[in-house]
């Protein structure tokens, strides 16, 4: 793809990660074609007021989950799965990387593989200020492209207590770490 | 007196109402409340049902709303893993260098 093509998409991410919810900018439709399987998860808002009230306070596990969701404005998903590796272009989840990397993100770690048989990932984070507006998980495996967009404002407890959770992978402390920036690059 | 005085005579004469006219009479009158007393308890009928339809509605929409969360965390949580693996491959390359 030549520059002139590029320059654009790049505009277009760094506006949406200031702001807006990155993942539904992203064209989807590039990577659908060879695609077995498409999962969409969309949790708003109101759907997260909702699901807080039916989550109970009795059980351990709904009660963090309750916890855990909290602060949050809502929870983004795209996951497709293809047939075989190299089913999609690697070049268009670098281009997705890039729009990651705005001024607003930090790139906290990312993992590259450029032999198409690993996984490559990545965990950036939007910032505001110095608070915590959100967390992406880039997830591409030989035949599964994910990502993940948690949207809100998140407390270093509240990162720390994902990472307890599991929800987001704990590196040296990056869990209690507010503007921790670390990548691992594997190339 | 002609005969057509005395049939209008006997005509007009003051006649015992049948048994039970009373009770007719009285059912007839007394039936415009009845039909309010339906009307009321079908509004309120109506609103239980509904009100009964509105919470079915909500509580199907908040265990789904519940469903997609956890779901939405469980993706997440893999997709948490894999980078956790890939951190911790590393890791152990690091420390075996």
């Amino acid at each position: 793809m030549s520059n002139f093509k590029v320059v654009p998409l790049l505009v277009f991410f760094l506006a949406n990660c200031t702001g807006q919810d990155l993942i539904q900018s992203i064209d989807w439709e590039r990577f659908a074609p060879k695609a077995t399987e498409n999962v969409t998860v969309n949790v708003d808002g109101f759907m997260l007021s909702m699901a807080q009230k039916f989550l109970s306070d009795t059980n351990p596990d709904e009660a963090q989950t309750k916890k855990l969701i909290g602060n949050l404005k809502g929870i983004y998903i795209r996951s497709m799965k293809f047939k075989q590796a190299g089913d999609y272009n690697m070049a268009d989840v670098e281009k997705l990387r890039n729009g990651f990397s705005g001024p607003a993100c930090s790139k906290i770690i990312e993992v590259k593989n450029n032999d198409g048989k690993s996984e490559n990932v990545g965990i950036y984070l939007k910032n505001n200020g110095s608070k915590i507006d959100g967390i992406v998980i880039l997830a591409a495996e030989p035949k599964e492209l994910t990502v993940v967009q948690v949207v809100g404002s998140i407390d270093p407890d509240q990162l720390k207590a994902l990472g307890d959770a599991g929800l987001i992978p704990k590196v040296g402390g990056l869990s209690s770490k507010k503007n921790g920036s670390k990548q691992k690059d594997d190339e | 007196m002609n005969d057509f005085e005395t049939q209008l005579r006997q005509n007009l004469k003051r006649k015992q109402p049948p048994m039970g006219f009373t009770q007719k009479v009285l059912l007839q009158t007394a039936t415009p409340k009845r039909h309010l007393r339906r009307w009321i308890l079908a509004t309120v009928a109506a609103v239980f049902s509904l009100a009964g339809g509105l919470e079915l509605y909500r509580y199907q929409q908040g265990q789904f709303a519940k469903q997609q969360v956890m779901l939405a965390l469980r993706i997440t949580s893999e997709k948490s893993h894999v980078a956790q693996m890939k951190i911790d491959q590393i890791n152990q390359r690091r420390i075996l260098q």
